[in-house]
């Protein structure tokens, strides 16, 4: 789990990590039944106060990304997966829509683009 | 809870192993250079009460310099147990001299029995009365002041009622109460003492113990 | 019982300066920084819930005691390291804690050794010969050598070199990874704050001006910069403070969204500082 913070005057801490924590299970690198680290040894680690933490885990879990067992931990809840699919299709757009500026940019052409795509998922195989 | 007194004590006596040592040499040389016959008395009482001076300054030196105040009221003790700790540290330091007293005399008795006579236990009393008057003077007067002004302050006070009693053995009206006195018996005179120490030893106590309780560092 | 501290509208009057109405909380398992200027206060207030200093008004609850009543059952309980270690110093570190272990009644002379292999202590030297950092791990390790819950310490860090204080205040995180016990730590070194601490209580000249969750207090403020055309009388309500230089204007809000609205991209925001808190909140402006 990679989570990196800043000292953002926009986005308060407990936030980023609600995000970069949100943004792993909807990627899928973190899974159902995962168990995340406790709020004390993150704060720890992340060098930040344990109520921070606490309060980033309290809002994945009002969001119903996680779901908190006492006395065993917290762990990442059963996911939607429509809203899974939605993300992912979501972090697709993003990234081909990158490709596709450039390509406008430089006068490729749409056919053009299409054939570099059907390339790329024969080399996959 | 359990009293902290014995700890207290045993603190006080071993961060002091430096300079106890020292008050040994009194209890050692006065009985040599002096006695003569009559003045065994005086000689003891000169003895314990330079030591009763000097221990209770000591004492009170070392929790300028260490800030003894701060630091046992960090740990769990009560303020009176300190004040009575302190209390037993002096007494059994001047039980220890004496002690070392009656054995150098007893020594020199032996050595040269027709200068040196043996030690009449009768000094105790008036020995207890002296540094009881003494830290009367002392402990109250360290508590309230610092020590460089209530150091001077005890100094005078001592001096003035030397100069009193002094003045007080020259006048023609004391004859016939020092006779009354002298006709009792020694068993008598002694508990009288005895109860003095204990009074002036009490009020001491509740006097300091209050202070010291008020007391802020 | 998660409160391990409560002071409540604590008063003591001296000549010259005075503790008004001061009223906090201490849960348990957090590291409260309690800051200030020096002369502020926080000596005198952690000497009030020491007992050193009689309180004129107000109460004092640790653990569940009263801070006079019971005052030496409280103390068995308490980690006390005072901004300078009192000791006997012509003694050894050894001989120190042979005189002070026997007060405690659940001294743990296990967690003392092994602590001491930790900090790398010297038992047979002598208090007076060691350094300013080595004191004050001695007074740290002396005071997590008895099973204390409550660690209270006035200036622990002040006149360290930073690399000693970052052990400190790694040593000081760990202490409360079980949660149960708290810290309690009065500081003017603000770094050591940013870096360690979950509540925060600014005093500033006998009074409490600030106190709350680190993070939440940096999330609520927000320093502003921008240039001095921006800047208006009208603004000044939504400022704890406005500092002005001849190139730039600069400002600590406390209503981050009034200025957002107000100066937009116009101007830079930046997260304060536990510093930037404390000078803004403490100059007589």
């Amino acid at each position: 789990m990679d989570i990196i913070i800043v000292n953002s005057a926009e986005v308060p801490i407990y936030e980023q990590i609600t995000r970069q924590i949100k943004d792993e299970i909807l990627k899928g690198e973190l899974k159902e039944g995962d168990l995340l680290p406790s709020v004390r040894v993150l704060a720890k680690d992340l060098n930040i106060s344990v109520i921070t933490t606490r309060r980033a885990y309290d809002e994945l879990e009002n969001q119903g990304f996680t779901v908190n067992m006492t006395g065993k931990g917290t762990f990442v809840a059963p996911q939607n997966l429509d809203l899974l699919k939605e993300s992912r299709y979501k972090i697709i757009e993003e990234k081909l829509a990158q490709a596709v500026d450039y390509s406008k940019s430089i006068g490729v052409s749409k056919n053009e683009v299409i054939e570099i795509v059907e390339l790329l998922f024969e080399e996959g195989k | 809870m359990k009293s902290q007194l014995f700890h207290l004590v045993k603190m006080e006596l071993f961060s002091s192993k430096k300079s106890l040592p020292m008050f040994i040499l009194f209890p050692i040389f006065y009985p040599a250079f002096f006695r003569d016959g009559k003045t065994d008395i005086l000689s003891y009482i000169f003895c314990i009460a330079i030591v009763g001076f000097l221990l209770f300054n000591g004492f009170a030196e070392t929790d300028e310099k260490f800030k003894t105040g701060i630091m046992l009221n960090t740990l769990p003790v009560k303020r009176s147990e300190i004040i009575d700790a302190r209390f037993i540290s002096l007494y059994i330091v001047y039980a220890v001299i004496t002690v070392v007293y009656f054995l150098a005399a007893a020594a020199l008795h032996v050595i040269k029995p027709d200068i040196f006579g043996i030690m009449n236990l009768s000094v105790i009393p008036m020995g207890l009365v002296i540094v009881s008057v003494i830290n009367v003077i002392q402990m109250p007067l360290y508590y309230i002041f610092d020590i460089q002004k209530s150091r001077m302050m005890s100094i005078l006070i001592m001096f003035g009622i030397i100069i009193l009693i002094t003045f007080m053995f020259m006048q023609s009206w004391i004859t016939p109460i020092i006779n009354y006195f002298s006709a009792m018996s020694t068993a008598f005179i002694n508990i009288i003492l005895l109860l003095i120490a204990a009074i002036i030893f009490t009020v001491n106590r509740s006097v300091s113990e209050r202070i010291y309780l008020k007391k802020e560092f | 019982m998660d409160t391990v501290l409560e002071v409540k509208q604590l008063n003591k009057c001296f000549k010259d300066f005075s503790l008004k109405n001061i009223d906090f909380k201490i849960e348990k398992g957090t590291i409260t920084g309690f800051v200030g200027p020096n002369g502020a206060g926080k000596t005198t207030t952690i000497k009030c819930i020491l007992n050193l200093l009689h309180s004129d008004s107000g109460s004092i609850t640790a653990l569940g005691l009263d801070h006079v009543k019971e005052e030496r059952k409280l103390k068995d309980k308490l980690g006390i390291v005072m901004d300078f270690g009192y000791y006997y110093e012509d003694l050894t570190l050894g001989e120190m804690k042979r005189l002070t272990a026997p007060f405690y009644t659940k001294w743990d002379e296990k967690s003392y050794q092994s602590i001491l292999k930790k900090f790398q202590l010297p038992e047979h030297k002598k208090i007076k010969d060691l350094s300013k950092g080595m004191r004050m791990k001695y007074s740290i390790l002396l005071a997590m050598s008895h099973d204390a819950k409550l660690f209270i310490m006035d200036e622990p860090t002040a006149g360290l070199d930073p690399i000693v204080r970052m052990e400190l205040i790694d040593i000081l995180k760990n202490l409360i990874q079980d949660e149960e016990k708290a810290v309690f730590l009065s500081t003017h070194i603000t770094s050591d704050l940013d870096k360690a601490a979950d509540y925060l209580i600014f005093l500033n000249d006998g009074k409490i001006v600030l106190q709350g969750a680190k993070d939440e207090i940096k999330d609520s403020h927000v320093i502003v910069k921008g240039s001095n055309k921006l800047f208006d009388q009208d603004m000044s309500q939504y400022f704890v403070g406005i500092n002005k230089t001849p190139y730039a204007v600069e400002g600590l809000s406390n209503n981050k969204k009034a200025v957002r609205q107000i100066f937009q991209n116009d101007a830079v925001y930046e997260v304060p500082t536990v510093e930037d808190l404390l000078l803004y909140y403490t100059r007589r402006a």
